[in-house]
């Protein structure tokens, strides 16, 4: 397999990389530019903020998901890691919750070494499994900690009410942050890294023979990954000012963040975007309209069974459909998962 | 393809956008100008309650209160707002017992449904969070359903009606010194204290430990831990408790662990003199499905439909319609609406500034105990509690504040 | 004393445990895949068992012989339909479409059922046995005793039928059972099937000793499921009961000697643990079968 897609019927500038770049840069600049042109548009700004902040995490979950292949479904732990990072910082010392976007990062990044070096050694489904458990012992570990340790920091169950903080600061940094991500994965995908990533999920000992060190790559795949959900969780602290263990290290945000790359396109780079806009905008809509709350994730199972039977591309694949040449093109390559 | 992501990615996003309103939501009636005037055809009532998940019981008794009683206005031709008769529009949302949804939910509420005015939801962490957003969105937020005090930090927009835990905890400790003056509980009191792992818990065993501090001579408080929610064997706590040789054994739990952890306690054949289990002693359900084994217990809640007054039974009478037995969700609920309703009055409108300070700065009355509410600074009110103790006929009787006794409490409670 | 209560307390809850995870064990053996399902047909088992408990008044104990069989069928259609369909690609396909099959199982059960709390509660509820100064609640040793011999039977089962052999067979080598004219088709539909059917008779089990609505407790439990299986080796019907009671038991003194709030953390650190720890001696017991 290659790691370039094919470049079919389409100028090549168009497909070139950095197109794509000025494409990522020109949402980005476009989305960032709501409040200041509409700055009454509270609803827009309030769907921009959920689809940005799951097309992140998306983002991130896809680069060791959908290019590496290892399907996480604990990806709430970074989420809630960041989150509650940013928030005690801010909580206890004051400083800047977007200040520390990059802190919460690291430290989400270095929590996914404990998780991953030992468990991505290992084949089979061991790694999907770990990762549940390092969820939801994540989770538990939140809402205890405070006993555990006699420390009050993440205030157990109850929740950490944060400082007041102004929205609109937190929908350019997201707008900025969505642009990092996008570019990274973009970076990642078409160059050596995601090579080696793509190469690992065909054939992990054909790519041990090659030479790719493969436990070393998913690794730190992993620790991407793990450093932009962590940034989205810092995003949310500052945004919605509240933070409490079930909703930050709920079981529903790993499988937000399986189901997104997944319909969207596993392992492309504009999937989990897609994903995210249905998953966000499109969830909150359903449920404005049938008033049921669970009419979405019915809706999302179904989809993700017929999606992992028929096309395992997701919405990137039914529009490639649409037009088979773009389609073509927007695949990773011919038979990738 | 690139062009094509761009058009999907607007037309998506054009569409959701639009999905409730064009309109940028409206901050209220523009100045404060002629009141009259300013009175819309409907007013917009939002709430988002736990239909489903761990608190849908609480959540179905709140949403019936809430759309009873607009019914009941919209029934009548509508709410009288300056002389003009206008009907209420409620619109609630299920967060599924989820905080961060709820407080999405109420964002959307908001921004996108342009509700006029918030009616509170349930649950302390979930209430904590909603009130972060409306306080961010300037929204006046009436709420009956979180009793902590640390959800109103920092508060400027929401009041709730239900007093602290520290203050259930610290009624319970009254009525026991008063039992200790008739030498019917032993001096101290040898307490042991189980409670969930949440704030409703914490604060429960705060203000316990805050009694005990006061009066080193009437509490001791013998053996205090906490357990997960929803959990399924506390044979083990259980035990631990009964090592504890406590004379007393008071508990705070929601109703499924409280049926669990009092079967698992008549099973293990345990006793004390003296036994109660937050405010949910007395809830029906608990009642049906615990039977006899839930004799006795004594609960403390901020109200009980067995007080005494016309306003409690003309309430009653009302609420028949919905079917639920009358639990004080309900009339929390019921009063919540009726506050936010009359402050619309008073205001002549929804103008979010001028209702939020009618809000805070009347005197509501109310059939709650101590028959007003009047909202604190940080939006919470300081009322008293109702204290209950179930009786062996499948009944229970009021036994504190004295005035409101029905009965006379059966301390210490009698051994099989 | 206490601990020797957290022992017994601890061999009570390994009954259901142990019941929960058969199916997975069995199910990872021929299919070599994590039925992430599991909890939803564990789910479909305790609302199917409150129906009839509710309609004909009939003993969650015995509604397993209702239920058992009914989610057999269940099983076999999601193998024939679903996941046969994608046996042929990477494991972690099959994984991904049963976690879709979890995920409609679980909205399904709540827009039918609604979120609220259930609870199934037999007259004998409170009944209690007294060995000394050790009290055991009834409807416990009734549990514990279910998931004794549903062991006992499914080891018989494996060991002395011709189809359990071909079950065990094709968790070794599926490359031999072919040629050794064994219908692997069929025998992965029917080793799924009774995987489905344990998933449920657990869920029949679980209504006596939990309350539950659609979601919980069965999340948990899946979890806990995961780490017995993966504790016990992934596809050994012994390894998951001696794992259900090793978790049970870790559960048990944890809250006895610690608190009681720490108890569903056990179980995930142990996972963590387990495979922080020993992940080169799982790794080659999995070599060893093939996985790999």
């Amino acid at each position: 397999m290659t790691a370039q897609p094919p470049r079919l019927g389409l100028p090549r500038w168009l497909t070139s990389i950095w197109t794509q770049a000025a494409l990522i840069v020109a949402i980005g600049i476009v989305i960032a530019l709501i409040p200041v042109v509409q700055p009454r548009a509270l609803n827009l700004q309030r769907l921009a903020f959920f689809v940005l902040w799951y097309a992140i995490m998306a983002t991130g979950w896809n680069i060791i998901g959908g290019y590496a292949g290892q399907i996480s479904f604990g990806h709430s732990a970074f989420l809630g890691m960041g989150a509650y990072v940013s928030g005690v910082l801010w909580y206890t010392t004051k400083i800047d919750p977007l200040l520390t976007l990059p802190v919460a990062g690291l430290a989400a990044a270095a929590y996914s070494f404990l998780v991953g070096v030992p468990t991505l050694r290992l084949r089979g489904p061991y790694f999907a499994i770990a990762t549940i458990g390092v969820g939801e012992a994540s989770r538990l570990f939140a809402v205890n900690f405070d006993d555990i340790f006699g420390v009050t920091l993440t205030k157990g169950v109850t929740g950490l009410s944060l400082p007041n903080y102004d929205a609109e600061t937190v929908h350019y940094a997201t707008a900025a942050v969505f642009v990092l991500a996008m570019l990274t994965t973009l970076w990642i995908r078409r160059g050596v890294f995601g090579t080696g990533l793509f190469a690992i999920n065909m054939d992990r000992d054909a790519a041990e023979t090659v030479g790719v060190p493969t436990a070393r790559l998913q690794v730190l795949a992993l620790a991407v990954s793990a450093f932009f959900c962590a940034m989205a969780g810092t995003l949310y602290a500052a945004r919605q000012q509240f933070l409490d263990p079930a909703s930050m290290f709920g079981f529903d945000k790993s499988i937000a963040l399986v189901l997104i790359p997944l319909v969207g396109g596993l392992g492309t780079v504009w999937g989990p975007v897609f994903g995210a806009l249905l998953y966000s905008a499109g969830l909150d809509q359903i449920q404005s309209a049938s008033r049921n709350p669970y009419l979405p994730s019915l809706i999302y199972g179904v989809l993700l069974v017929v999606i992992v039977l028929f096309e395992p591309l997701g919405i990137v694949g039914l529009l490639g459909r649409l037009r088979a040449p773009l389609g073509r093109l927007l695949r990773p390559s011919e038979g990738a998962p | 393809m690139r062009r094509l992501a761009i058009v999907a990615l607007a037309a998506i996003f054009t569409v959701a956008a639009c999905g409730g309103s064009t309109t940028p939501p409206s901050s209220g009636a523009p100045g404060s100008a002629a009141p009259a005037a300013n009175v819309p055809d409907t007013i917009k009532l939002g709430a988002s309650l736990p239909l489903t998940g761990a608190d849908s019981t609480p959540g179905k008794f709140m949403k019936d209160a809430y759309e009873l009683y607009i019914k009941q206005l919209n029934d009548a031709g509508g709410l009288v707002v300056s002389g003009k008769k206008v009907k209420i529009d409620l619109r609630i949302e299920d967060n599924k017992s989820d905080a961060a949804t709820s407080g999405q939910l109420i964002e959307k509420l908001i921004t996108q449904d342009n509700v006029d005015l918030m009616l509170g939801g349930y649950n302390t962490t979930t209430v904590a969070q909603e009130v972060k957003v409306v306080n961010r969105l300037k929204m006046p937020y009436v709420g009956g359903g979180g009793a902590s005090s640390s959800i109103y930090v920092d508060n400027q927009w929401a009041v709730g009606i239900l007093a602290s835990i520290e203050k259930l905890a610290l009624t319970q400790m009254e009525f026991i010194k008063t039992q200790q003056d008739a030498a019917k509980l032993p001096k101290p009191l040898k307490i042991a204290v189980a409670y969930e792992n949440s704030s409703h818990g914490k604060e429960f065993l705060a203000g316990i430990k805050q009694a005990e501090t006061a009066s080193p001579d009437r509490f001791k408080v013998v053996f205090s831990e906490t357990f997960d929610l929803a959990g399924k064997d506390y044979t083990s706590l259980l035990n631990k408790v009964k090592d504890a040789n406590a004379d007393a054994y008071m508990v705070d739990a929601r109703v499924n662990d409280y049926i669990t952890m009092q079967t698992q306690y008549k099973q293990l054949g345990m006793y004390h003199l003296y036994e109660t289990f937050g405010p949910r002693g007395a809830e029906k359900a608990a009642r049906d499905a615990l039977k006899a084994s839930s004799d006795y217990i004594v609960a403390a809640a901020w109200f009980d439909s067995l007080m005494p007054g016309d306003s409690v039974k003309k309430w009653l009478d009302t609420i028949k319609v919905t079917g639920d037995s009358p639990e004080w969700y309900l009339a929390s609920g019921w009063e919540v609406a009726r506050i936010l309703t009359g402050a619309i009055q008073k205001a002549g409108g929804v103008d979010k500034q001028k209702v939020r300070d009618i809000v805070f700065n009347t005197t509501w009355d109310t059939f709650f105990p101590g028959g007003s509410f009047k909202f604190g600074k940080n939006g919470q009110v300081d009322n008293d509690y109702v204290m209950t103790q179930n009786t062996p006929d499948g009944n229970r009787i009021i036994i504190w504040p004295k005035d409101l006794a029905t009965g006379t409490a059966t301390v210490p409670i009698p051994k099989k | 004393m206490r601990l020797v209560e957290a022992l017994i307390s601890a061999l009570m809850v390994a009954g259901l445990y142990a019941t929960m995870s058969y199916g997975l064990a069995l199910i990872y053996g021929v299919r070599k895949v994590i039925n992430i399902a599991n909890a939803g047909t564990m789910t479909l088992g305790a609302f199917v068992t409150l129906l009839i408990w509710q309609a004909t008044g009939l003993d969650p104990l015995l509604c397993v012989f209702i239920v058992g069989p009914l989610f057999f069928f269940v099983g076999a259609l999601i193998e024939v339909f679903l996941v046969r369909r994608v046996a042929a690609q990477a494991p972690i396909i099959s994984l991904l479409l049963l976690f879709g099959v979890l995920l409609v199982i679980q909205a399904a059960t709540s827009l039918v059922f609604g979120g609220d709390v259930r609870s199934v509660r037999p007259a004998y509820i409170e009944s209690v046995v007294k060995l000394g100064d050790i009290t055991l609640a009834y409807n416990r040793l009734a549990v514990f005793f279910s998931g004794l011999v549903i062991l006992v039977g499914l080891e018989l089962f494996l060991r002395n039928t011709f189809l359990g052999r071909a079950i065990r067979a094709l968790a070794q080598d599926v490359e031999a059972c072919q040629l050794a004219g064994i219908d692997t088709k069929r025998v992965s539909m029917i080793a799924f099937g009774i995987g489905t059917a344990l998933s449920g008779a657990a869920g029949c089990l679980l209504t006596l000793v939990f309350a539950f609505d659609p979601t919980n407790p069965f999340g948990v439990l899946q979890l806990k499921s995961f780490t017995i299986i993966v504790l016990g080796g992934l596809e050994s019907v012994v390894g998951v009961a001696f794992a259900s009671f090793v978790l049970a038991l870790a559960e048990n003194v944890t809250v006895t000697l610690w608190k009681a709030q720490l108890e569903n953390l056990v179980s995930f650190v142990l996972l963590v643990v387990v495979l922080v720890v020993m992940p080169g001696g799982l790794a080659a017991l999995l070599r060893r079968r093939g996985v790999a």
